[in-house]
C-alpha cells in the first residue's frame, strides 16, 4: 500500500515534466505533419522566443500578459513569417534530407542570432510564465503531498489546451486538411485551386507559435537559459513523436506523458548513489527513442512519400568532375597541389605557431569529417554522432597510450575500438530509413554522452585523461610544425582510402542503392549491408581522427573536443561543403579552426586600433565601438549554419556547383568550346536526348 | 553467355521435372482487402509464361511475393528446389531471379554501362571493399566484355554512356531489362514491359524477349496488358481477377474462354 501511494506520488510528480515533454512533441509532430520538416530548429525557436520573454519580463520589467503575448504571439508569427519568406517557400518540394539539412542549419545559427542581438551574458533564473511572485507559491492539492509549482500548472493547462485545440484543427477543419495535403504534394494542391503558400505559411505560424509558447513555458526549468539544453529536451522529447509515429498528436501526447511519468518513477524508486540511477535516469528519454526505433517493425518499411508531380522536377546536373574536359581536370589537380604545397610551405615557414596550432587542430579535425564524407555522401546516411566516434578514438588511444604503447599503434587500435562500436550501432539502427536512422544516431550520441562520458574509467572523470605525442623510429612530433607533417600524412593516407572506397566498387553498389533500393536489391546488392560497411569505416576513421586529435591536444578532453553539439555543426559543414568530396571534408576541418580565429582579429581590429590611436573621436569613434571580438565564434556558427541552406539547391555542395561555374567559364575562355557543364538553371547538356522518339533506335 | 553459370549458379536440388519455380498457394491482403486468394502459378526452365488481367487484379502482388519485395500472407515459394519463405529479395537475385519494374527503377547518376557493371558485380564479388582498398576494383576486360555482349545484344552501345536520367522510357525499359540479363538469371520476371512503348517499340521488345528466351534458354514471366505481346510470346498464360486465378493454359485456349474475355477482354 506504502508502494502504491508513493508510486502514485511519484506519477503526479511526473506529469509536468511529461507536460513538458508532451508540448515538445506535440509541437514537433505538428511541425512534421504540416511541413513534411522534421524540424530539428524547434528548439532554436522555443529557445529565441524564451530568450525575449527573458529580455522583456526581466530586463525591461514588461507587464508579464504583454511580455507572453509579444514573446509567443507576435515573435513566433514575426520569426515563422521571416523563416518561410527566406527560406521554407524555396523548399516546399525539396526532398526530405534537404529540408533536415536546413532544419539543422537552423539549429546551428538561430540561437547564435539571439545571442548576438540580445547579448551573450548569461540570463539566469528564467521567469515563468504565471502570474505569481515565486515559482513555487502555488500548491496543489493544498495537502502539499502532491507538490505542482506555478509553471508547472502552467504548462499543463497549455498542453492540454493545445492538444484539445490541434485535434479540433485536424478533425474538424479544412485548414487542417489542407495543411496534411501540402505536405504530400504542394503542386497538386495548386492545380486544385488552393493557395499552397498560404496554407504552408499558417502551417509555420502555427508551429512557430507552439515552439514559441514551448520555449517560454520550459525555460524556468534551467538555471540559466541555454540553447543547448533546450536541444537536449527537444530529442527527449522526439522518444514521444516516435511513440506518435511522427503524425499522431494524441499518442505523442501520451508517449510525452508517460515519459515524464517513467522518469519520476525511476527518479523515486532507484537508489540514488546507483549506476542506475545516475546513468539510467538522465539517459531514459534517449534510450526509449533508441529502443522504439530499434524495436518497431513498421518504422523498417516506412518510406517517405513521394510527389505525384515530382516529375516535373528537371534531371540533377551531372557532377562537374564527370563533365570536365580532361585538359581541366588535370588543371584543377595542379592547383589543388599547389595550393596544399603553398599552404603547408606558408605554415612551416611563414606562419606563427597559433596559426600553425590552428592548421594543425583543423587537418586534425579533417581526418574526423572524412568520416562523414564516408558515412553520409558515399553511404546516404546522416550519422549525428560521428563526434561520439571520434571521442571514442581519442579515449580508447588515451587508455591504450596510458599503458605504455606507442601512441600511433595506439591510434590505430583505437580505430578499430570504433569500428566495433559503429559496427554494433549500425547493425541495430540502418535498417530505418533515412530521418529515424538519423534520430537513433543522435539518440547514441546523447545516451554516450549521459552514460558512458562521466565514467571515470571512459574519459578519466573530471581530469581528461593525458595523450602524448607520437614517437615514430626515433622521429619525435612534440612540436606543431612536426605533428602537422604527421597529420597531412594520415590524412592523404585516409582521404586517399576514402576515395578508393567512393570510386570503387562499394561506392557503385551504394550509388545504386542511392538511386533505387529496389532495384538494388533486385540485383543482389544488400542494400543494409552495404551501408553498414561504409558506416562502420566512418566510425574507424572517426575513431583514428579522434585519436590524433588527442594526441595533437596531448588529453582526450570530450567537452573541448566531442560534444554531441559538435557532430551537429560537423555535419553541417561537410554537407553544405560536398557531402562526397574529401576536399570539402578538407577545407571544412580547417575552416572550423581558422574561420572563427580570423573572424576574431577582424572584429578585434576596430579595438586595438582605438586603443592604439586614443584621439579618434566622432563617428569612427562610435563605429568602431561598435564591433566586439566575442562577435566571432557566433558569427562563425550563424555563417555556417547559413551555409546549409543552399543544400536543397546545391544537394552536391557549394564546392561542387561553383567548380561548375568555374569550369564553365574556364572551358568558354580558354577552351573554345562550350563546357559541357550546365550554367546554373540551364537544364544539362547531352542529358536528355533531342528528340525522345529519334532515340528509339533500340533493339537490333 | 550461358544462363547458368556453373561455377556461381548454385547446384539445382530440385527433380528432374518437377518446375523451376512453383508458387503454391498465394494469399494476401492490405487491410482485410484480399489482393491475393489462394493463387498456384508454376513455370518450367526456359518456358515464357504469361500473366494477365485487368487494372487492380494482383498481378504486380503476385510478382512481388514471388520476388520477395513484399511477403505473402498465405503460400509458398520455391524456386529451383529452394524454399524461399523469409528470403531477402537480393539473396532470390543470387539465387537467379532477376526481374523488371512496372514503374521504371533505374539508378540516376549512373551511366547505361554503369548499370550494367554494377548489376554484374554483384552477382560475384563479396568483399568489395578490400579490393576498393587495394585499388582493385577497376572493370576488368571479362567485364567489360560481359556488358558489352548484352549492350550489343539490346542495342543499347550508342546509349553506353550516358547518365540514366537522360534516356527515354522505352530505353530505359531496355536498360532495366539489360540489368536484368547481366544478373545471368534462370527466371526473369517482367512487369508489363510495354508498358509506357509505342507499337514499333513494343515489336523490338518482343524481338529481344524471343531472342533471349531462345538462345539463352531463360523462363520467363511476362505481366502484361498487351494481348498482342502476349500471344505473340507465351505459351502458356494465367489469368487473375481481383486477386484470383480465373483460368490457365496453353495461351490461345486461354484467350478463346468465355470467362476470360467476359473478366478481361470485355467481349
Amino acid at each position: 500500500m506504502n508502494n502504491l501511494s508513493s508510486f502514485a506520488q511519484y506519477a503526479v510528480q511526473g506529469i509536468p515534466l511529461g507536460c513538458v515533454f508532451a508540448l515538445l512533441a506535440v509541437g514537433l509532430t505538428l511541425n512534421y505533419k504540416t511541413s513534411g520538416v522534421f524540424n530539428l530548429a524547434f528548439a532554436a525557436q522555443a529557445f529565441a522566443s524564451a530568450a525575449v520573454f527573458y529580455v522583456l519580463r526581466k530586463e525591461h520589467r514588461w507587464n508579464l500578459l504583454l511580455a507572453a503575448f509579444v514573446a509567443v504571439v507576435v515573435f513566433g508569427v514575426a520569426m515563422a513569417w521571416i523563416l518561410d519568406t527566406l527560406i521554407y517557400r524555396h523548399q516546399r518540394t525539396a526532398s526530405p534530407l534537404a529540408k533536415l539539412v536546413t532544419s539543422l542549419g537552423l539549429l546551428v545559427a538561430l540561437p547564435q542570432i539571439v545571442l548576438l542581438v540580445i547579448s551573450t551574458k548569461s540570463k539566469l533564473n528564467p521567469p515563468p510564465l504565471w502570474p505569481v511572485k515565486r515559482a513555487d507559491d502555488f500548491l496543489w492539492p493544498s495537502s502539499g503531498k502532491y507538490v505542482l509549482d506555478a509553471s508547472q500548472i502552467a504548462t499543463l493547462v497549455a498542453t492540454a489546451l493545445v492538444v484539445i485545440g490541434l485535434i479540433v484543427l485536424f478533425r474538424r477543419g479544412s485548414l487542417g486538411l489542407q495543411m496534411r495535403a501540402v505536405v504530400e504534394s504542394p503542386r497538386l494542391l495548386q492545380l486544385q485551386g488552393v493557395d499552397a503558400d498560404r496554407v504552408s505559411r499558417w502551417a509555420w505560424i502555427l508551429s512557430s507559435v507552439l515552439a514559441s509558447l514551448a520555449g517560454v513555458l520550459i525555460a524556468p526549468l534551467f538555471a540559466q537559459l541555454n540553447s543547448l539544453d533546450f536541444f537536449t529536451l527537444l530529442v527527449a522529447a522526439i522518444a514521444a513523436c516516435v511513440i506518435g509515429n511522427l503524425t499522431s498528436i494524441p499518442l505523442a501526447f501520451l508517449g510525452g506523458l508517460g515519459l515524464g511519468i517513467l522518469q519520476a518513477e525511476l527518479a523515486g524508486f532507484l537508489p540514488t548513489n546507483s549506476v542506475l540511477s545516475t546513468g539510467l535516469r538522465p539517459s531514459l528519454p534517449f534510450v526509449v527513442l533508441f529502443m522504439v526505433l530499434f524495436m518497431r517493425r513498421s518504422l523498417r518499411t516506412r518510406t517517405a512519400p513521394a510527389d505525384p508531380m515530382g516529375g516535373v522536377d528537371p534531371p540533377p546536373p551531372a557532377p562537374a568532375a564527370d563533365t570536365r574536359p580532361q585538359w581541366m581536370a588535370h588543371g584543377t589537380h595542379v592547383f589543388g597541389g599547389v595550393v596544399i604545397a603553398v599552404g603547408l610551405g606558408l605554415c612551416m615557414w611563414v606562419l606563427d605557431d597559433y596559426w600553425v596550432g590552428l592548421v594543425t587542430a583543423g587537418v586534425c579535425l579533417a581526418i574526423v569529417l572524412l568520416s562523414i564524407t564516408l558515412t553520409t555522401g558515399v553511404g546516404g546516411t546522416i550519422s549525428l554522432c560521428q563526434a561520439s566516434f571520434a571521442a571514442v578514438g581519442a579515449f580508447a588511444t588515451a587508455k591504450f597510450a596510458s599503458g605504455g604503447m606507442s601512441v600511433i599503434v595506439a591510434i590505430v587500435l583505437a580505430a578499430l575500438v570504433a569500428a566495433l562500436v559503429g559496427l554494433l550501432l549500425g547493425a541495430a539502427i540502418l535498417h530505418l530509413p533515412g530521418i529515424y536512422a538519423a534520430l537513433a544516431t543522435l539518440a547514441f550520441a546523447l545516451m554516450f554522452q549521459a552514460v558512458l562520458v562521466p565514467l571515470d574509467w571512459v574519459s578519466g572523470g573530471s581530469v581528461p585523461i593525458t595523450v602524448p605525442r607520437p614517437l615514430i623510429g626515433g622521429i619525435d612530433f612534440a612540436s606543431d610544425r612536426s605533428f602537422l607533417l604527421l597529420a597531412c600524412a594520415c590524412l592523404a593516407v585516409m582521404g586517399l582510402a576514402v576515395i578508393a572506397i567512393r570510386d570503387g566498387t562499394t561506392g557503385r553498389f551504394l550509388d545504386a542503392v542511392r538511386g533505387s533500393s529496389t532495384a538494388a536489391r533486385s540485383i543482389g546488392i544488400n542494400p543494409d549491408r552495404q551501408r553498414l560497411v561504409v558506416f562502420v569505416a566512418g566510425a574507424a576513421v572517426a575513431g583514428f581522427g579522434g585519436g590524433l586529435v588527442a594526441s595533437y591536444a596531448e588529453a582526450a578532453n570530450y567537452d573541448q573536443s566531442f560534444t554531441f553539439f559538435f557532430s551537429l555543426v560537423w555535419v553541417v559543414l561537410v554537407i553544405t561543403a560536398g557531402a562526397r568530396l574529401v576536399q570539402a571534408a578538407i577545407i571544412s576541418g580547417v575552416t572550423f579552426f581558422v574561420f572563427p580565429a580570423l573572424l576574431d582579429k577582424l572584429f578585434s581590429w576596430p579595438g586595438n586600433y582605438l586603443a592604439s590611436n586614443p584621439s579618434t573621436t566622432g563617428a569612427l569613434n562610435s563605429f568602431l565601438s561598435f564591433f566586439n571580438p566575442t562577435w566571432a565564434q557566433g558569427v562563425a556558427f550563424i555563417l555556417f549554419g547559413f551555409g546549409a541552406l543552399t543544400y536543397a539547391k546545391h544537394p552536391e555542395g557549394i564546392i561542387e556547383a561553383q567548380g561548375a561555374v568555374v569550369s564553365a567559364r574556364i572551358a568558354r575562355r580558354f577552351g573554345g568550346r562550350r563546357s559541357p557543364t550546365a550554367a546554373p538553371g540551364e537544364p544539362p547538356p547531352d542529358t536528355r536526348p533531342p528528340d525522345v522518339a529519334a532515340s528509339i533506335d533500340v533493339v537490333a | 553467355m550461358s544462363v547458368t553459370d556453373a561455377a556461381t549458379a548454385p547446384p539445382p536440388s530440385s527433380s528432374p521435372g518437377s518446375p523451376l519455380l512453383l508458387a503454391a498457394g498465394m494469399g494476401k491482403s492490405y487491410q482485410g482487402i484480399a489482393a491475393l486468394t489462394d493463387v498456384t502459378v508454376s513455370v518450367d526452365a526456359g518456358e515464357l509464361v504469361a500473366l494477365i488481367g485487368p487494372n487492380g487484379a494482383g498481378k504486380s502482388t503476385l510478382f512481388d511475393c514471388m520476388s520477395g519485395v513484399q511477403t505473402p500472407d498465405q503460400g509458398r515459394v520455391e524456386f529451383d528446389g529452394h524454399d524461399l519463405h523469409g528470403m531477402a529479395p537480393y539473396r532470390r537475385a543470387r539465387l537467379g531471379l532477376a526481374r523488371t519494374f512496372q514503374r521504371i527503377e533505374l539508378f540516376p547518376g549512373l551511366t547505361v554501362r554503369d548499370h550494367l557493371l554494377v548489376a554484374d558485380r554483384a552477382q560475384r564479388h563479396r568483399g568489395a571493399m578490400l579490393r576498393d582498398l587495394t585499388l582493385r576494383s577497376r572493370p576488368t576486360a571479362a567485364e567489360i566484355e560481359r556488358c558489352d555482349t548484352v549492350l550489343d545484344l539490346l542495342g543499347l552501345m550508342p546509349d553506353a554512356e550516358r547518365p540514366a536520367e537522360a534516356l527515354s522510357l522505352g530505353r530505359g525499359r531496355v536498360v532495366e531489362l539489360a540489368r536484368a540479363l547481366i544478373c545471368q538469371p534462370r527466371l526473369l520476371f517482367l512487369d508489363e514491359p510495354s508498358s509506357g512503348l509505342d507499337s514499333d517499340e513494343t515489336d523490338e521488345m518482343a524481338d529481344v524477349l524471343e531472342t533471349v528466351q531462345h538462345d539463352q534458354d531463360i523462363a520467363i514471366v511476362l505481366c502484361e496488358h498487351d494481348v498482342a505481346l502476349v500471344e505473340r510470346l507465351a505459351s502458356r498464360t494465367y489469368v487473375l481477377d481481383t486477386g484470383r486465378l480465373i483460368a490457365e493454359g496453353p495461351t490461345a485456349e486461354v484467350m478463346a474462354s468465355p470467362r476470360v474475355r467476359a473478366a478481361y477482354l470485355g467481349a
